[in-house]
């Protein structure tokens, strides 16, 4: 991979990666090191990208998946990444901006369930996409998803409700 | 996310993450200079403390090279308006 071929590479997909990294970790500049490192990691190893294998958002959001998960186990050694008994509850959404309730509930989620429902709804990934991006089975990336939708369901209920929709009838 | 859930859909989607900032361009564009330009171009990151240390070391090494070049008078052989034979002993 040449400079130009590189920087043809980022511009293409910064924007993305920065969007995963920041509903990822809420913060905007722990997404900019993840998306420099993510990027560098790439230039250093540009081998390492094959295309048979996926498209280059998926490989790009996988490396930047792996380091934030490395990041999230540095700083929480004891908490699981993906808690399949987590049952979330009803958020308390008073004198909360809709939008800082949406984030909360985003945060909320375990990591793997996080990562799932942020590919597939923000960034419309397919499931074979997400499969690639984050190296776990179609099954599993099912599963994540069904439990992240039923969290926030939960715990968006007060939302959800206000907007003229029952949580749980349909 | 199953298509089947519009409200939720459309709930998560008021959540806008910002513009990634124009000096992450910098920032990864700028990280692979190479050592040539970085000579010119780069830039450091240095800790305040170890900027104390350097410039309380750079103090120390002026004294002392300012103690050296200026030498006590005890120290300076006679040479002019001296008759003695051994030099030093005026």
């Amino acid at each position: 991979m040449n400079e130009a071929d590189f920087r043809d590479v980022f511009h293409a997909h910064k924007d993305v990666v920065f969007r995963f990294v920041c509903r990822m970790t809420g913060s905007s500049s722990v997404a900019e090191d993840i998306v420099q490192d993510s990027f560098m990691a790439l230039w250093r190893k540009p081998a390492a990208y094959d295309a048979s294998r996926g498209k280059m958002r998926a490989f790009l959001l996988g490396i930047a998946r792996n380091l934030m998960l490395k990041r999230w186990r540095d700083e929480r050694p004891h908490d699981s990444l993906d808690d399949d008994a987590l049952v979330c509850l009803p958020l308390d959404v008073a004198g909360r901006e809709r939008v800082e309730a949406v984030a909360g509930a985003i945060l909320t989620l375990p990591p793997l369930q996080r990562e799932a429902v942020v590919l597939a709804e923000y960034e419309e990934m397919s499931l074979e996409e997400i499969t690639q991006a984050t190296g776990a089975d179609l099954a599993a990336v099912k599963s994540r998803l069904h439990r992240a939708r039923q969290n926030l369901r939960r715990m968006l209920a007060p939302l959800l409700e206000t907007k003229g929709v029952l949580h749980g009838t349909k | 996310m199953e298509p089947n859930d519009p409200q939720l859909r459309e709930l998560l989607r008021e959540w806008q993450t910002p513009e990634p900032p124009r000096s992450l361009e910098d920032r990864v564009l700028g990280a692979r200079q190479s050592w040539c330009s970085f000579l010119f171009q780069g830039y450091i990151r240095v800790p305040v403390p170890v900027v104390y240390c350097l410039i309380a070391l750079m103090i120390f090494a002026g004294w002392r090279m300012s103690a050296r070049s200026t030498p006590s008078a005890s120290s300076v052989p006679c040479v002019a308006d001296c008759n003695h034979a051994v030099a030093g002993a005026c």
